[in-house]
């Protein structure tokens, strides 16, 4: 079961991986991110890695490195629809992991 | 027809469901016989000293840290603040029951005028905000060291967390609670049940796993890696952290919900906070 999870989490990430499109700016990118963020906040199942990526990401663009900063932020987001993509599937099977015997 | 018998099946289906979910004392039964099958050398009780049960060198070594409990300042700071007149003239005493010694055991409970859980540390700051004072941070300072004389006061009580069956939100609550703790988090995707249950007894770096009984039993706790007294709540919050998952706020409803399921899972053990861990 974890297996499977894992496997999917990790499926998911490589086709997230590639979506990035380089032709859109640090705005749209870091907008993109904060939206996956925002859903995976309201869902409960933020994950700190999100947080840390975005702040990287700002700090990037701080400096005027646009395409670090790209990077950084579209990882942000697939780390928080990684996390969306945790909390639906959670809340579908969490009863199977219930000790009730 | 066959349409209506099916509709049928599936309403039953999803009644059932909810009525199998929502049983808290089945559900803590059940993990009492699922500890009690894989350590059958340890008594009910000793959960009430989380990884001390297991752990024979790391129990000694607390036992000794015991004799000069580290807590000790906290309660008696917290029964300088408990006793201070609000600038009403009113106090502590007037809030809660019994003039607030000896209580601990009556929380969390859930409140229907509130329709939500109350937690100790909740009611404190109820109070303070009932006779016109400021609410108290909930991570550190005062209102933790008022929940440890609290605490000290109520040693010995059997914890008895009750949810009213006439009232479908306060198993729900329970629900929301139980749910949190069976659900992987964070970029590690670790439920606390993955820690606190099938690994239970277990190491993990430098420590062993304390059991989801009696998790509940001995808050707030000093711990040496705080220097500094602490809520169940920001125990909570580092458990997230070291499985990457952002922390909810300390107080928040879901982490409310958290200790209404936990405490109801302690059920039967006695009280024994505050405590110190490593
Ligand atoms: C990656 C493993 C891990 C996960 C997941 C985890 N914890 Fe912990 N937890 C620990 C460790 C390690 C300790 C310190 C050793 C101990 O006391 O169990 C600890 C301690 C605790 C304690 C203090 C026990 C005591 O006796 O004072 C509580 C309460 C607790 N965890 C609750 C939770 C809750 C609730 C969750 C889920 C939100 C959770 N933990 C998730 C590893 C974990």
């Amino acid at each position: 079961m974890r297996k499977a999870i894992l496997l999917a989490l990790a499926s998911i990430l490589a086709a997230c991986g590639g979506e990035i499109q380089s032709d859109s700016g640090y705005e749209d990118a870091h907008a993109a991110a904060v939206t996956a963020m925002d859903i995976a906040t309201e869902k409960g199942h933020a994950w700190t890695t999100s947080d840390q990526l975005i702040e990287d990401a700002a700090k990037a663009a701080a400096e005027g490195d646009e395409t670090l900063a790209i990077l950084l932020a579209d990882e942000a987001r697939v780390h928080a629809e990684l996390a969306v993509v945790q909390a639906d599937n959670e809340a579908a099977t969490w009863h199977d992991r219930v000790i009730s015997e | 027809m066959i349409r209506i018998k099916y509709m049928l099946v599936i309403a039953c289906g999803i009644l059932f469901a909810d009525f199998a979910h929502a049983d808290p004392e089945a559900d803590r039964q059940a993990l009492v016989n699922y500890y009690q099958n894989r350590f059958p050398n340890v008594e009910l009780q000793e959960y009430a000293n989380g990884l001390y049960a297991f752990d024979e060198n790391a129990r000694e070594q607390w036992l000794e840290m015991e004799d000069f409990p580290p807590y000790e300042i906290a309660i008696e700071e917290g029964e300088e603040y408990f006793n201070t007149p609000f600038a009403n003239g009113k106090g502590y005493a007037d809030c809660f029951e019994s003039g607030g010694i000896g209580i601990r055991q009556n929380y969390p409970h859930f409140n229907a005028a509130l329709g939500e859980v109350v937690t100790l540390e909740l009611a404190i700051n109820q109070c303070r905000k009932a006779n016109a004072e400021e609410a108290l941070p909930y991570l550190e300072g005062e209102l933790v060291a008022i929940s440890a004389y609290m605490s000290f006061t109520s040693r010995g009580n059997m914890i008895d967390v009750q949810i009213q069956d006439d009232d479908p939100r306060a198993l729900a609550a329970y629900e929301a609670g139980k749910q949190f703790y069976y659900s992987r988090r964070g970029q590690l995707n670790f439920a606390c049940s993955n820690c606190h249950a099938q690994s239970a007894g277990s190491s993990l770096r430098a420590d062993r796993l304390s059991a989801t009984l009696g998790q509940a039993t001995h808050w707030p706790v000093y711990r040496s890696k705080w220097g500094d007294v602490g809520t169940l709540h920001k125990r909570f919050r580092e458990c997230n952290e070291q499985v990457r998952a952002r922390p909810l706020e300390a107080q928040s409803k879901e982490f409310r919900n958290l200790e209404y399921f936990l405490s109801y899972m302690s059920n039967g053990l006695e009280l024994n906070g505050p405590a110190s861990r490593r």
